[in-house]
């Protein structure tokens, strides 16, 4: 049957069009190599969203550490805000919860992110898999306040 | 009715001929493929004019990608696939853009590979052989638009 194929073929006039063939080594190489650039890629994503969450939790809650003789939930609406501005159109496909607590020595925020699951990368990815928790906790006080009491103290 | 209905039956009914041209003689005519790149344009502006999207011009750049890497390993003499398959990914990629071409790519490279492996399997191809690749997108493209729109 193959043979009859490639004779036929072999046989016919020199077609009046472009070449519209594959390998069959190709065909089978090309979906191993996409599938691999788009974990990668997937991954990639993912990577650079927790990088972004946490450096921007981070940054929200230092910026908040700067508000000196501020009630504590001034300040936390403050880091919440700070937070929303900075994650606004940076993260994608990406749902972030964060908690802020504020006490009268340090800050803690907590941000818990995860991927946008779909309907196929569901099928890959479980949705625990790509999930990240981040605590990160800010001193209110003024460092040089902080050591010279220090100082007094002793 | 929508242009872009119109335009994606028009996709389909073409890939239909192309993959009968492809299966008897391993070639896709040059008045089709001629055919093909006025089906591109013709979408391009439809998008832009209808929609008053620019984006269709992006996805262009995108679709383009496929096809300048099959001429540019044409010279080296890597054929591995043929130039008329990488104008009809990109006229595909103009229609459907840049998310359906994706998504039928990657259909239509899965359902190339299990049936290769099949062939292997079975003894009826060797490694080197060739096989049609426009009836695999025209299969891809059909289960895309279905899937997508």
């Amino acid at each position: 049957m193959r043979s009859d194929h490639s004779k036929n073929i072999k046989n016919s006039k020199p077609a009046k069009g472009l070449p519209g063939y594959m390998t069959v080594e190709a065909s089978m190489l090309i979906p191993l190599t996409m599938t691999c650039f788009v974990i990668v890629i997937y991954y990639s994503v993912f990577l650079f969203n927790h990088l972004v969450v946490y450096q921007s939790t981070y940054m929200a809650a230092h910026r908040g550490s700067m508000l000196k003789n501020t009630v504590s939930d001034a300040v936390n609406e403050y880091i919440k805000q700070e937070l929303n501005k900075l994650l606004d159109e940076q993260v994608y496909q990406y749902r972030v919860n964060f908690n802020t607590q504020v006490n009268a020595m340090s800050i803690d925020v907590t941000a818990d992110t995860s991927l946008i699951q779909h309907e196929i990368t569901g099928i890959f990815f479980s949705d625990r898999e790509l999930e990240g928790k981040k605590d990160i906790t800010v001193l209110r006080l003024d460092p040089v306040d902080y050591i010279r009491n220090s100082e007094r103290f002793r | 009715m929508d242009p872009k209905v119109v335009i994606i039956l028009l996709l389909i009914t073409g890939l239909l001929t192309a993959s009968v041209y492809d299966i008897k003689t391993m070639c896709v005519p040059f008045w089709l493929i001629l055919c093909f790149i006025i089906l591109a344009a013709v979408s391009v502006v439809t998008e832009i004019v209808h929609h008053r999207s620019r984006e269709a011009l992006l996805t262009v750049m995108f679709s383009l990608i496929p096809l300048l890497l099959i001429v540019m390993s044409a010279p080296l003499h890597v054929e591995f696939i043929g130039t008329a398959d990488g104008i009809i990914i990109f006229v595909i990629g103009a229609v459907m853009g840049t998310a359906g071409l994706v998504a039928i790519l990657t259909l239509s490279f899965i359902i190339s590979g299990l049936g290769s492996a099949f062939c292997i399997i079975l003894g009826k191809k060797n490694r080197k052989d060739k096989i049609p690749l426009v009836p695999f997108l025209t299969v891809g493209t059909i289960a895309g638009v279905y899937l997508l729109v």
